[in-house]
């Protein structure tokens, strides 16, 4: 019989050590990895492939949310939580399992039962629904993640120029640098600010900061120039969108 | 209605009366018969006269009702706000609570005798909160020991990445201070400052007595570059105005950001207990 490979995330050495010791009473588990952040825990996952993890939500760097947001659903997940009603609305809500600081043995052992069932079944975690779920009402994204292989880059939407849609990714253009990330342009778009981002085009959208000035260069349509020079097409709405805001 | 009617017959009545009374002298004769013509006139103006003195004891009793309606609201807003403040003292962070437990839980199996020590540090930092919350004011050097037994339950926690510096001159230690002045911002520095950084940093702390003030200056790393949204303010919004509702303008609140190093620096003047005579334990 194979056994589970499982990776523990967690931030504090004392919460790591009680799953560890409760792991121990379960032949059919192998521990591969321990990981003290949202990095370490990405690079895990890409390297050594785990059936599971067991994610803690506050961690330094990157949270547990957007480590899953990182990892998709390729790994199952069993979060791991003092205290954050709103995360535990959005695993109540999507029939998620969890587990609550502190928690005893039985519990642990009923959460692995249920991951095993879903790994049997070949359930999926609704990676997307959970990550928009779990934040507060209101919230607006503050950084943008994008993956490659183990490796993060972490972009504060201050420092986005613009998101262009290309085919079933989007890039996004940040100090000369462009990051492709599988996400539709509808996405991006709920998840910023739209006081200082619009939807100026079906494929672009806009950080009204790098904006220079509008030119007209056909009858009903304009161009945004930037303050870097770059020119982008303006549709009729995105037009009205920018003058709304402007 | 019946009231009315009855006042303005009074009314008529008085002037028959009086015209009756008038008569009796001389020169006055006659005046009954010119009143029996007018009669009409008295009663109705009778009427009128009653009618305006009611209006206007209503207007009056109403703008009184309306000036106690709007003190008793502003009486409500000034309890209100009171209460919240006292709440949020008083007020222990869940994260805290149960990661502290979940530490014990932890401790317990490897490491029973600091299990054990970590009980009694989460018992003695829950009494004394509760303990002080319900004064007005404390000693600082009562504040101080409250933050030390919460960072040391934290250092428990967070291990070798969090490191404690207290400097505190001796003759601050008097000081009187409200309750859980520093407490929350104590916090902040754990949750917003080492709690996000890999690998941690110290809290430090100094505080000086320097011309009848109290100069408290609190200072922690935070991830500058990975920061997210961190905190509301709260926490520093509430110092700012506990202090300036003791102390008024001879308070100040002052934060610093920069090269990943966050630092609140609070002055106010510093009272002795007996000086004032409000000390209260």
């Amino acid at each position: 019989m194979t056994k589970l490979r499982v990776v523990i995330v967690d931030d504090e050495a004392l919460a790591r050590s009680v799953l560890r010791e409760y792991l121990q009473e379960h032949s059919d588990v192998e521990i591969v990895g321990e990981c003290a952040n949202g990095f370490e825990a990405v690079k895990a996952v890409a390297d050594l492939h785990p059936d599971l993890l067991f994610l803690d939500i506050q961690m330094p760097r990157l949270d547990g949310f957007e480590v899953l947001e990182l990892i998709g659903d390729s790994t199952d997940v069993i979060f791991v939580t003092a205290y954050d009603q709103y995360a535990v609305r959005a695993f109540e809500f999507h029939a998620v399992d969890y587990l609550l600081k502190p928690f005893s043995a039985e519990r642990l052992a009923k959460a692995l039962d249920q991951a095993k069932t879903r790994r049997m079944r070949q359930e999926r975690l609704p990676v997307a629904a959970l990550g928009a779920a779990a934040r507060p009402p209101g919230a607006k994204l503050e950084r943008v993640l994008i993956r490659d292989g183990g490796h993060v880059t972490v972009i504060p939407v201050a420092k986005i120029d613009y998101v262009e849609a290309q085919d079933d990714y989007v890039s996004y253009r940040s100090e000369g640098k462009q990051y492709l990330k599988q996400q539709t342009l509808a996405d991006v778009e709920a998840s910023l600010d739209p006081s200082r981002f619009v939807r100026i085009h079906r494929s672009y959208i806009l950080n009204i900061e790098r904006l220079a000035k509008l030119e007209l260069y056909a009858k009903d349509s304009h161009a945004a120039i930037l303050r870097d020079g770059t020119r982008l097409p303006v549709s009729r709405t995105g037009y009205s969108r920018l003058n709304a805001l402007l | 209605m019946a009231a009315t009617l009855f006042l303005s017959v009074a009314w008529t009545f008085i002037g028959w009366t009086w015209t009756a009374a008038l008569e009796l002298i001389p020169s006055f004769a006659g005046l009954g018969r010119r009143y029996i013509d007018q009669a009409a006139i008295l009663f109705l103006s009778g009427v009128l006269l009653f009618l305006l003195a009611v209006a206007v004891h209503y207007l009056l009793l109403m703008l009184e009702e309306s000036r106690t309606v709007e003190k008793e609201a502003l009486r409500l807003q000034i309890l209100a706000r009171e209460a919240e403040l006292r709440a949020l003292r008083a007020q222990i962070d869940p994260h805290f609570l149960f990661n502290s437990l979940n530490s014990i839980s932890a401790l317990t199996v490897p490491d029973p005798v600091a299990a054990r020590r970590m009980c009694l540090l989460l018992a003695d930092f829950m009494r004394s909160a509760l303990n002080v919350s319900a004064k007005d004011e404390i000693a600082f050097a009562e504040e101080l020991k409250l933050a030390e037994s919460f960072l040391d339950i934290e250092k428990v926690r967070f291990g070798k990445r969090l490191e404690v510096d207290f400097k505190v001159e001796p003759d601050c230690r008097d000081c009187r201070v409200p309750p859980l002045l520093i407490q929350p911002l104590v916090e902040n520095a754990v949750t917003h400052g080492i709690a996000p950084l890999i690998e941690g940093g110290a809290i430090s702390l100094n505080a000086v007595r320097r011309g009848g003030f109290l100069e408290i200056t609190l200072e922690n790393p935070y991830d500058s570059e990975f920061a997210r949204a961190g905190g509301t303010g709260m926490g520093i919004r509430n110092v700012r105005e506990r202090l300036t509702t003791l102390f008024e303008n001879s308070a100040r609140v002052d934060i610093q950001k920069d090269q990943g190093r966050f630092r609140v620096g609070l002055r106010f003047p510093c009272v002795r207990n007996g000086h004032n005579g409000a000390g209260n334990d």
